[in-house]
């Protein structure tokens, strides 16, 4: 579905992305991690033509967004963090406008989308009278016109009270379960996207650093939780013998590139230790997240 | 062919559908019968009297909606109609980055061409709208204040005055105003170029004025008397001639044609920065 190919972005002296490589499988959820200023948008920008690439190429279903801008965005929808509208036209009125610029869509595929975003009653009020949370309906009613397969969310939360970020998570589901569509979510909010994406893309400073499923992220940790009768005489043990690379106070202890805990666990049973609980710590997505883009942490 | 008239009419809602653009329409109302008021006044009409009376004629039967209506449009033209104008075009591009909602159309598969020409359509109707009521309106208030009849087209700048009787009259009304129309257009166009810079939409209509305005100081200066050809205002005046017995065809097809390679050298510049531009948030 999406393609992008080594694709960088300078902007004066500073690059925003740099060689960043990416494909979209047709019918996936992608999450888009970085923290903020760390290319998300940028990237985004360029996936929609929006922001002319310095090298590299964006292909969404083969065609190139820059050479054949028609084919390419013809079936895409998107989203952005602070949808932006002609507030003094109707909600209605705004539709048609912007999907125009698509393709002539019928007022009752327009009144259909409206439904399905909880709009309906509202659609012919100007957009200056909606509040935050009906706006974000109203920029996933004009994602959603007229008929998209791939879909790009950028920050779709932001801004949202607690309710709305959940009635998002919701719909954006519902959007892959009752539509199959394509979705790629841009976001800083780890555990949106650890809830609904079961594929993450880590950029940090305008550079990929991870790729792959969200479960491989949670489980690429080597921390354990090591406790026994005795607690300095272990720490110094397997800091000797080269098992663990650090062990704090809480017994919560790094593995050395090479080790394992079958090791460990040999270990310290062969050395008399009296073993009462070797448990390997479960890294969170934001543990995962952090070590990727603040290693010295 | 449908989509593309989908479209003008969606830049068409955008434009006509900003409060902005009325209250400026009604600022304009409001000077066209300050200028009635004005017009009441002898000492206002003294000159262009003695002219009319020296031909023999009754001066009164030509203090009609068609003597007013043309005498105003010469402030209209000058000062009023470029400030309006260049406040629409410098908005049409800015504006809409600035807002945000350029992002929006930039998500769709649209090109940056069309969105130009769509919105260079769009002003340029609104353009031909604007003059086309503001000449209806300065009729109709020029005859609620002094009734129908024959037009006196004084202007002396330019050499011209002519007394015609109420129909012809009413063509040469016509014609200048569908010649305004059209150079109305390159001042649109010329705030559009600036507003396909990366600039806030004040700043793109201040700096396409303020080119106007100098440009039409030094044209008046006599030091550049031998130059006014090079001026873009010297060339925004040619609907005048259409007011002249005789017109200077020469003159008119010069300026229409200079006004042709600006707005092209507007457009296809505009064209070239707005295709470079990033769009972002």
């Amino acid at each position: 579905m999406l393609s992008v190919q080594n694709i960088s972005k300078r902007f004066g002296d500073r690059w925003a992305v740099q060689n960043i490589d990416l494909s979209i499988e047709k019918g996936s959820i992608v999450g888009l991690l970085g923290h903020n200023g760390a290319g998300k948008s940028t990237l985004i920008g360029m996936i929609l033509g929006q922001i002319w690439p310095t090298t590299g190429q964006v292909l969404i279903n083969q065609h190139s967004v820059v050479k054949q801008r028609a084919g390419a965005l013809g079936k895409v929808g998107a989203l952005f963090e602070a949808p932006c509208f002609y507030d003094y036209l109707s909600a209605f009125k705004n539709l048609e406008i912007l999907t125009a610029y698509t393709a002539i869509v019928p007022k009752k595929r327009l009144m259909e989308v409206i439904e399905w975003v909880g709009l309906k009653g509202r659609e012919q009020d100007k957009v200056r009278t909606y509040s935050h949370g009906m706006r974000a309906r109203l920029a996933l009613a004009q994602a959603l016109l007229p008929s998209p397969e791939f879909i790009i969310l950028d920050e779709p939360t932001n801004g949202l009270d607690p309710e709305g970020i959940r009635e998002m998570r919701h719909t954006i589901l519902r959007l892959h379960q009752e539509l199959k569509l394509t979705i790629l979510v841009s976001s800083h909010l780890l555990q949106e996207v650890e809830k609904i994406c079961p594929q993450i893309v880590v950029i940090s400073k305008g550079k990929k650093v991870f790729e792959g499923k969200t479960s491989e992220a949670r489980q690429t940790g080597k921390t354990l939780k090591i406790r026994t009768n005795d607690f300095e005489k272990t720490r110094t043990a397997l800091l000797a013998q080269g098992l663990i690379t650090q062990m704090d106070e809480k017994g919560m202890a790094t593995l050395s590139d090479s080790a394992k805990a079958s090791d460990l666990a040999s270990f310290l049973v062969a050395g008399g230790f009296d073993l009462h609980e070797l448990a390997p710590k479960e890294e969170t997505l934001e543990d995962f997240y952090l070590r990727l883009t603040q290693p010295n942490l | 062919m449908i989509l593309f008239l989908r479209q003008l009419q969606g830049e068409l809602v955008k434009l006509f559908g900003k409060r902005r653009t009325y209250i400026g329409f009604i600022a304009l109302l409001l000077t066209q019968n300050i200028f009635c008021f004005l017009f009441k006044f002898p000492k206002v009409t003294r000159h262009m009297a003695v002219l009319v009376q020296r031909q023999g004629l009754d001066f009164h039967s030509y203090l009609s909606a068609l003597t007013v209506a043309t005498a105003m449009i010469v402030p209209l033209a000058a000062l009023l109609l470029p400030l309006f104008i260049t406040l629409v075009g410098g908005d049409m591009v800015a504006k809409e980055v600035e807002d945000g909602t350029m992002r929006m159309v930039f998500s769709r598969p649209i090109s940056r061409h069309r969105v130009l020409f769509l919105k260079f359509l769009a002003g340029s109707i609104f353009c031909v709208v604007l003059i086309f009521l503001l000449a209806g309106f300065g009729l109709l208030f020029g005859w609620i204040h002094f009734g129908w009849g024959g037009l006196v087209a004084f202007f002396p700048e330019y050499q011209i005055f002519a007394i015609y009787p109420p129909s012809e009259g009413l063509q040469h009304y016509l014609f200048a105003n569908a010649a305004l129309a059209g150079q109305s257009v390159t001042v649109l166009l010329f705030g559009l170029f600036f507003s396909c810079f990366n600039m806030k939409p004040a700043a793109a209509t201040i700096l396409a004025l303020s080119f106007i305005i100098v440009s039409g100081i030094l044209h008046q200066i006599p030091y550049f008397k031998d130059y006014q050809g090079w001026f873009l205002s010297h060339h925004l005046n040619y609907w005048h001639h259409f007011f002249s017995k005789t017109p200077n065809w020469d003159a008119v097809w010069h300026s229409f044609g200079i006004l042709m390679l600006y707005n092209i050298f507007f457009m296809v510049a505009g064209a070239m920065i707005f295709h470079r531009r990033d769009f972002k948030s």
